[in-house]
């Protein structure tokens, strides 16, 4: 029998979606994987990134605001995921949204490599000084 | 797992285009046990590292600005899909890929 208590316990589950810029993303490393590794490590590859942006159903808080994000209209947090230890990451930047029609949502905003740095706040103020 | 591989033939591999490193490091290397992953592992950092040095450290900052901006222009406009959806599409992707790599 379910009542009060059992809701207040439940989690909050997010509906996961993607915008097209990270699905473009997305398609743009798996080919690029497979045309200059190989086919079965872009599939693994992908297979991984799927698995870690599942987990933003769940837990899309535990990711930290990014630090560029003064420059947009929206707080705008990343995932990085990495394929093994030794490998690079990929941020998997998104967006939170707690409330709306259709509930809670996550959506992917864009996916990149993250060979450097996330740029400092100060970085951030002077690029968007020059725009 | 560390891989270190001769500076000449790094030099080599680092100045061809992906299609041809990718033929390059199968004849070069043994087929060992551990040769297709080991193969993999080497292409892997130098396509990502290819990746990387695609633009200097100013032009990866506007590009990832720019990039962002997009993503919440989609957003805003309701150009996106859901997560089942992208899973459905992936499989279908996942079996030419599979396909092509038993080739």
């Amino acid at each position: 029998m379910s009542g009060p208590k059992d809701d207040a316990e439940k989690p909050i589950t997010y509906a996961v979606r993607l915008s097209e810029r990270a699905k473009r993303d997305i398609d743009f490393v798996t080919v690029y994987l497979a045309d200059t590794v190989t086919e079965r490590l872009a599939v693994n590859w992908r297979t991984g990134l799927n698995k870690a942006v599942g987990t933003l159903s769940l837990f899309p808080h535990r990711n930290a605001i990014i630090a560029e994000n003064s420059l947009f209209s929206f707080p705008v947090r990343d995932l990085l995921y990495r394929r093994t230890t030794n490998s690079k990451a990929y941020r998997v930047l998104y967006r939170i949204k707690e409330e709306g029609e259709d509930g809670p949502q996550v959506t992917l905003i864009h996916v990149r490599l993250a060979e450097r740095p996330p740029i400092t706040a100060e970085e951030a103020r002077e690029i968007e000084a020059q725009q | 797992m560390t891989i270190t591989i001769p500076e000449e033939l790094s030099a080599k591999l680092a100045a061809m285009t992906g299609e041809e490193r990718k033929r390059r490091v199968k004849e070069e290397l043994a087929d060992g046990e551990y040769a297709s992953t080991i193969h993999e592992n080497i292409l892997e950092v130098l396509a990502e590292a290819e990746l990387a040095n695609r633009f200097t450290e100013e032009e990866d900052r506007a590009d990832m600005i720019a990039a962002v901006n997009e993503g919440l222009a989609d957003i805003e406009a309701g150009r996106t899909v859901s997560l089942e959806d992208e899973l459905a599409r992936w499989e279908v992707m996942k079996a030419e890929l599979l396909a092509r790599s038993r080739k």
